[in-house]
């Protein structure tokens, strides 16, 4: 059998959505369906003093208008941030309370979709209006939970003011990146259908699990009574992962009408109801010794939270695993303004840290003098700075040295504003990629038949990253079928326990359930042809044979392939649940995943620290009369342990550094400062790069062996890729002209010298 | 979106009248009235769809005159040959507009009256938008975000910026419009085709009830051969202008004999500066000469604080174009 792990494999569900053949959740349409629109709120502080529904009740086709007064049976969650499964902790139209532009306020059943929509603009609401502000105040923040433990918000190493003062280079910057919003191209959508007291949603999700368990536990129904369907997901980037008000409102709203009803979230309504990207400050403040080596490393981020939320996603707690430093502080701090609650967007520690930390290391390196690869080089360590534990691989100067080559790293001017091609600017700069390797328990049910077939089912999401594809290599590779004989059934919540779709764990941790269900069936097979009175594997201790892609081996070198064996079987075909538990994860942590929630144990264990690394490198060119920044080359390598499949993988990290050159060039929410409102909700102007923008993207993909992290040695990288962009345009923007920007993303108004 | 009545008349006439009446509005490629109509920003009673009237479709690049059906589509007028050779600036101005898709189906007439992308004007939760809702005051100049809004044109009631990348090539190249409306047929030289805002700035067009833009007409002039549009956007594709410049250039020896410049991304209405242009005449075209024009070009700018930028940027896509222009004739 051709090995199936590390190479390019075609995505097995690629005809089909390129065809539009691949049903997504909001493609069923149960009999009887009615179709729901959200009225939304026109201001972002205050109350509602009445709704008038009458002239949306009387809309043609209207079937229903509820309120906070009307909507009977509507339940809630607790939100992610206080420990519960919820988007948010505010949930609307549970009283008159408004507490963000956006917030829905009447929900619209009728029997068509556009009905629905006209009778939502019909609504008409009278407010009460108090004052509101979007933008969070970095001179008003705190500590939440502040303790000075390593996993607590603020942590001190060494004496950093003594590094800062010993050093011979210092920095002290701040960056700032914006609020942004993930803009899935599948629209978020929710279709409830009651029978009785059972339930059935079919809604595009990251965690099936949350979704059954939260609703179910809502409702106060035995989880068997519901139902949650989510065979495809058109893009999520962390949109889709929690409880949201729209889909509870479609429950209830179902609930209370009496039939099955679809909601499709409007594009604008996408902005308010549901998260994103908080905005941010980034304050680093770094010292170097003579020779380059870091003496000082004071990281002090400041995170956008609405009221009613602590919003704490720790990037301190990545950037000070990055280097050597003796001297070190991080902190994490919140400023509280109007929003509803944010949440994870594509490396939600990682992208905007590393764009502030990778900035700096640049700008350090200059004041040092030394090229900026070989100042991470001086500074690599393949120990945690600060939890003193190893890493369980490392490879960043590997990548580092890897995409220079390619690049032509050697080639760059040494002078600010040395290199030049007509009318352009050109400059050439360089960040680190780091995303942690988060681990999760999982399950999965694999079934094997004698007539070559297997069948693997778990409750994980295919994303769009090509989870259906992977899970089917696991299996086939360790099986010894083609990748076409599996079978991969996902996306239903009362399939095996696998984990959410979020922070890069379903490769690894759910790859490696399948992968343990292969050993099982192989084990069960083994203890049936060794007691057998003839085969090759006759007499032999079942526990001494081993599974070697589709190959039983006994001990004494006897072998026999596994399909031939199944044979033998009296029922031709095995079942198993295949089960992945870390050493690191505590039972605390399992009971929390299966659950429903979200019981991550990494990247730093007793034992080790698991990172994936990766470097990137930009080329960027400033036009000297419409000071356009352009990126005609972004080049990556970066190392992630085993690289299941090198074709998703690539796309993976392509994608990452194509959404890196966004945060860089295009994506940014804009305010209406005085009425606390998103302003550009539409793909038109929330700009993001189109094809003419991304000219060479290269990806380079290095070997690396890691046994600590999981059985498959597989560290996840759907967030890598973005992870560095930002500070590596943005040092080419310098090298190029001398400008140092400091606020995402980097504009033409940014360029125009004053 | 509110319900309306649609027909497809086949002849001007019919639908000049049908467009008269209180409620109606045209649609020709749909691109910018679907989305506002999607959004609640407009809500006609009545749309009547011009796309039939198959004789507004076709044009021709003569000697001394260009001729534009005002149903022509913008991709199939920014491909043809005959206009990349007479014009390039209009070709690319056209060009560096949209997306494929809706070049594919958005008309010149529908072009040049495309509406504002001030997003004041285009979410309706803001109670105030003198476009949208004429009285209830401007939240752009009531402490909003004004990156996109206008540095030329604006009144105290409106600072929305005109968007278009084609009518600035108009503009600067004395652009005529012809028109038919239940009055009869009219020619409006296109740079009094829109009016600024001043107070009432829901009104953005002289064009009566029921007139229907039936084509547009350049006289040909040398400038034409040796122009360009020079687009400052913040992506390659698919953005709105930071600073445009539509420039054309004849030459008499090293000397200026006649110079256009249309600005797009700044002004409120298409805008053609004409101090710049006067400021070249017979004078060299140096990359000195060409920033003083530059310069003069935004001299009475009347900036807000999100749109400053805009002056250095505008100074410099006017510097860079004329330069592009001067660069081309070298190659005729």
């Amino acid at each position: 059998m051709a090995q199936t792990i590390n190479t390019e494999v075609t995505r097995t569900d690629a005809r089909r959505k390129v065809t539009g053949t691949a049903s997504y959740a909001a493609d069923m349409i149960p009999a009887g369906m009615l179709h729901g629109a959200m009225a939304c709120s026109a201001i972002a502080v205050g109350s509602v003093t009445s709704i008038d529904t009458s002239a949306a009740e009387a809309e043609p086709g209207v079937v229903a208008v509820y309120t906070h007064e009307t909507l009977p049976d509507y339940k809630t969650v607790k939100g992610f941030y206080a420990g519960g499964p919820g988007s948010s902790s505010f949930w609307p139209m549970e009283g008159t309370e408004i507490r963000y532009a956006g917030q829905p306020l009447a929900y619209v059943v009728a029997e068509s979709a556009a009905a629905a929509r006209r009778g939502a603009d019909l609504v008409s609401v009278e407010y009460s209006e108090s004052g509101a502000a979007i933008h969070m105040d970095p001179e008003e923040s705190f500590v939440v939970g502040a303790g000075e433990d390593s996993e607590g918000m603020i942590l001190t190493k060494g004496d950093l003011q003594a590094g800062l003062d010993g050093a011979s280079q210092t920095v002290d910057m701040t960056f700032t990146t914006p609020f942004q919003h993930h803009n899935p191209m599948e629209m978020f959508a929710a279709t409830a259908e009651w029978r009785g007291d059972r339930l059935t949603v079919w809604m595009p999700s990251q965690s099936v699990r949350t979704l059954r368990a939260g609703i179910a536990g809502a409702y106060g129904l035995p989880e068997t009574s519901v139902r949650v369907i989510s065979p495809f997901v058109g893009g999520a980037f962390g949109s889709k992962a929690g409880i949201t008000p729209y889909a509870m409102l479609t429950i209830a709203a179902s609930k209370a009408v009496g039939a099955p009803v679809r909601l499709i979230v409007t594009r604008p309504q996408m902005y308010t109801v549901a998260t994103f990207r908080p905005e941010t400050q980034q304050r680093f403040r770094l010292g170097a010794d003579a020779e380059g080596r870091l003496t000082a490393f004071e990281h002090v981020e400041t995170a956008q939270t609405p009221r009613f939320d602590d919003v704490v996603n720790p990037g301190t707690h990545i950037t000070r695993a990055m280097y050597a430093c003796p001297n070190i502080r991080t902190e994490q701090r919140l400023s509280r303004s109007d929003t509803n609650t944010g949440g994870f967007m594509r490396a939600p520690n990682e992208m905007q840290t590393f764009f502030g930390l990778e900035s700096a290391m640049d700008a350090l390196a200059l004041k040092v003098g030394m090229d900026p690869v070989e100042f991470r080089r001086a500074n690599d360590t393949m120990t945690h700075p600060t939890a003193d534990v190893p890493f369980s691989s490392r490879s960043l100067m590997e990548s580092y040295d890897a995409v220079a080559q390619g690049f032509g790293w050697s080639e760059r001017g040494r002078e600010i504003g040395s290199m030049t091609d007509g009318d352009w600017l050109v400059g050439y700069g360089c960040a680190t990629a780091t995303y942690p390797t988060n681990i999760l328990a999982s399950n999965a049910r694999v079934r094997m038949q004698a007539t070559g077939s297997a069948y693997v089912e778990l409750a994980a999401h295919d994303v769009g990253t090509g989870t259906y594809t992977i899970m089917a290599q696991v299996a086939a590779a360790r099986l010894g079928l083609p990748v076409e004989a599996v079978d991969v059934v996902m996306g239903e919540g009362d399939l095996p326990v696998a984990p959410i779709s979020g922070g890069s764990t379903t490769a690894a941790s759910a790859g490696s359930a399948v992968h343990d269900g292969c050993m099982k069936i192989a084990r069960q097979v083994a203890e049936v042809v060794s007691s057998m009175a003839e085969g090759p594997l006759a007499g032999v201790d079942p526990s001494r044979v081993t599974l070697d892609d589709g190959t039983l081996r006994g001990p004494d070198g006897q072998s026999q392939s596994l399909a031939e064996a199944l044979q033998m079987v009296p029922e031709g075909e095995v079942e198993v649940v295949g089960t992945f538990r870390h050493p690191a994860l505590t039972p605390e942590l399992i009971h929390a995943t299966f659950a429903g929630g979200y019981g991550t144990a990494g990247p730093v264990t007793p034992e080790m620290a698991m990172f994936a690394f990766g470097a990137e490198m930009a080329e960027v060119r400033i036009h000297r009369y419409t000071h356009e920044i352009r990126v005609p080359r972004l080049h990556g390598a970066f190392a992630a342990g085993t690289w299941l499949n090198r074709k998703t993988s690539h796309s993976q990290l392509m994608g990452g550094m194509v959404w890196g050159m966004g945060s860089a060039l295009h994506e940014v929410t804009e305010t209406d400062t005085p009425r606390a409102r998103f302003l550009n909700a539409n793909i038109a102007e929330y700009l993001i790069p189109v094809n003419a923008d991304v000219r060479e993207v290269r990806v380079e993909m290095l070997e690396e062996r890691d046994d600590y992290v999981n059985p498959l040695g597989v560290k996840g990288i759907g967030e890598l890729g973005i992870v560095g962009t930002a500070a590596a345009i943005g040092n080419a923007i310098h090298h190029a002209t001398g400008k140092r920007l400091t606020a995402l993303p980097f504009r033409i108004s940014d360029m125009v010298s004053a | 979106m509110k319900n309306f009545t649609y027909s497809r008349p086949d002849a001007v006439g019919a639908a000049t009248e049908a467009a008269a009446a209180d409620g109606a509005t045209i649609i020709a490629g749909g691109t910018t009235m679907v989305d506002l109509m999607k959004i609640g920003v407009l809500e006609p009673d009545a749309l009547v769809d011009i796309s039939g009237l198959s004789d507004l479709e076709g044009f021709e690049v003569g000697s001394d005159r260009m001729r534009f059906g005002a149903l022509a589509k913008m991709s199939t007028v920014a491909d043809d040959q005959a206009v990349i050779d007479a014009f390039p600036a209009l070709s690319e101005s056209l060009w560096k507009a949209a997306s494929p898709q809706l070049r594919n189906v958005a008309t010149l007439g529908g072009n040049i009256l495309q509406r504002t992308r001030c997003p004041y004007f285009r979410d309706t939760a803001f109670a105030q938008c003198n476009k949208r809702a004429p009285g209830s005051g401007c939240a752009a100049l009531d402490g909003g975000h004004t990156n996109l809004h206008a540095i030329f044109g604006g009144s105290s009631s409106c600072v929305a910026m005109y968007p278009g990348d084609f009518a600035q090539a108009l503009v600067a190249f004395d652009a005529e419009v012809s028109t038919r409306g239940p009055g009869g047929t009219r020619t409006i030289p296109f740079a009094e085709l829109h009016v600024a805002p001043g107070d009432d700035p829901s009104v953005e067009t002289v064009l009566e009830p029921g007139e229907i833009v039936t084509g547009i007409t350049l006289p040909v002039i040398p400038a034409m051969a040796n122009s360009t549009y020079l687009k400052a956007r913040d992506r390659e594709s698919y953005a709105f202008a930071s600073a445009s410049a539509a420039v054309g250039l004849e030459m008499d020896g090293d000397t200026v004999r006649d110079v256009r410049i249309g600005l797009g991304g700044v002004a409120a209405t298409p805008h053609r500066a004409r101090a710049a242009e006067e400021s070249l005449r017979g004078q060299a075209l140096t990359e000195e000469t060409a920033r003083e024009a530059g310069r003069i070009a935004f001299e009475d700018a009347e900036p807000l604080d999100g749109s400053a930028y805009k002056i250095a940027l505008g100074a410099d896509v006017v510097a860079g174009a004329l330069l592009q222009a001067k660069s081309r004739m070298g190659g005729e």
